[in-house]
């Protein structure tokens, strides 16, 4: 099999959302509504009834990248969206088949958040999102600042077409985590990860492909976490310990003082002790 | 020295915050086990009519071996997927209950009466409840 994949690299800077937004909705977006979108236009109304139905499934994709994540999230939003006459969704599940006048596609996605403490990597920080600031009690040098990261994946792939086309398109609001991804076009990479094409169902595999290169990004970033606060804790947790383990035993002895008073020569506790 | 008012504030902050990586970590396991059957019901259903479901294979293709075959290569690729997160999963949560427990260690410690910080309530307390049950000098020697 012959696989070839276009791709592009995109950083850009906060300030850009409409031009990211545009770039992912003309590449996750039904082909049928490319013509009718005029740049920029899509973040400036942001009203459900302003997008297309090609183009509402994307907007789903983008709220789970930017927005802030409900305990029992619905990937594919509401239900006045479900309801509409155009889109099939595919209710509780992670993909969404347009069934009508652009059935030969089905969108796929994929989210993972993360905290980092590379505040340097962070590119753009959205309001939706977890973050904070970790006093450490003992070195102010010592003190974490912590922000939440996503990495999304969303996959456009048809499913009817023998040879198929697909478009993966990857997100993430931090360079963390992005530096060691597979190329798509690289068959060892491929072959490096267990992951082969897939006649039809390439782009699924090329989406499995994608979420498992993304996979040490995201592992190291929570290991970064996990060393970041083991070198906030350690900053005196030496003394404390010293100091702390010692009020339990005073409790204990005078606890053993008192029994002994009552019922045995002083210094030997009996059964009943603690009671 | 820091004071333990700033450490009772500072360790459960740390609780939370390794509490929140361990459910986040656990969710990203979810959501893939969620896309992967997602994906299998699509692909895995039964393909009848060519329109109602997503097929591996070209219609002039079809064969049950190669079907079988297409449906391995499906599984196998997620299940590499799959598998390498959840062992970094793993290792992370292990890390993370390991270090919950000792923080939460550290906080009962904090929380824990000491000498030097309520001896006019619970260690008072005590030494009057003791001195009238017992003799000063069969105590005071452990203090």
């Amino acid at each position: 099999m012959i696989f070839c994949a276009c791709y592009r690299n995109i950083g850009l800077q906060g300030g850009h959302d409409d031009v990211i937004s545009d770039l992912v909705i003309s590449q996750l977006g039904s082909r049928a509504d490319e013509t009718r979108m005029a740049p920029g236009s899509i973040r400036r109304n942001t009203s459900p009834d302003h997008f297309s139905p090609g183009q509402r499934p994307v907007r789903r994709f983008l709220a789970q990248f930017e927005a802030k994540w409900d305990l029992n999230r619905d990937l594919w939003g509401s239900s006045d969206d479900k309801g509409s006459a155009d889109i099939g969704w595919g209710g509780g599940s992670t993909h969404l088949a347009l069934t009508n006048s652009h059935k030969e596609d089905v969108l796929f996605q994929y989210h993972m958040r993360v905290f980092t403490t590379q505040s340097g990597g962070l590119r753009r920080a959205y309001t939706g999102r977890v973050s904070g600031h970790l006093t450490a009690p003992s070195d102010v040098r010592r003190d974490l600042d912590i922000h939440e990261i996503r990495y999304s994946v969303g996959l456009k792939t048809t499913w009817k077409f023998d040879l198929p086309v697909f478009t993966l398109v990857t997100m993430s609001n931090s360079f963390s985590g992005l530096e060691d991804l597979g190329e798509l076009y690289d068959a060892s990479a491929w072959r490096a990860v267990n992951i082969r094409p897939l006649i039809r169902a390439t782009g699924i595999a090329a989406f499995a492909f994608r979420v498992r290169s993304l996979l040490p990004g995201w592992a190291d970033q929570w290991s970064r976490l996990l060393d970041q606060i083991d070198r906030v804790l350690s900053a005196d947790v030496s003394t404390r310990l010293v100091l702390y383990l010692v009020p339990p035993m005073v409790v204990l002895l005078l606890t053993t003082a008192r029994t002994a008073g009552h019922h045995a020569p002083a210094g030997e506790p009996q059964e009943n002790y603690g009671r | 020295m820091v004071d333990d008012e700033q450490l009772l504030e500072f360790y459960p902050l740390v609780l939370q915050i390794l509490r929140i990586a361990a459910d986040w970590i656990q969710e990203s396991i979810d959501d893939l086990q969620w896309l992967v059957d997602d994906m299998e019901r699509l692909y895995f259903s039964p393909n009848t009519s060519g329109d109602s479901y997503a097929t591996f294979l070209p219609l002039n293709l079809k064969a049950v071996k190669a079907e079988d075959a297409a449906i391995s290569v499906f599984k196998k690729n997620w299940e590499s997927v799959k598998s390498k997160q959840q062992r970094l999963a793993k290792t992370l949560l292990t890390r993370i209950a390991r270090k919950q427990a000792e923080v939460e260690s550290l906080k009962d410690a904090v929380s824990l009466p000491h000498s030097a910080h309520f001896p006019h309530d619970v260690l008072q307390a005590n030494t009057e409840y003791v001195a009238d049950q017992t003799e000063p000098d069969s105590w005071n020697r452990f203090l």
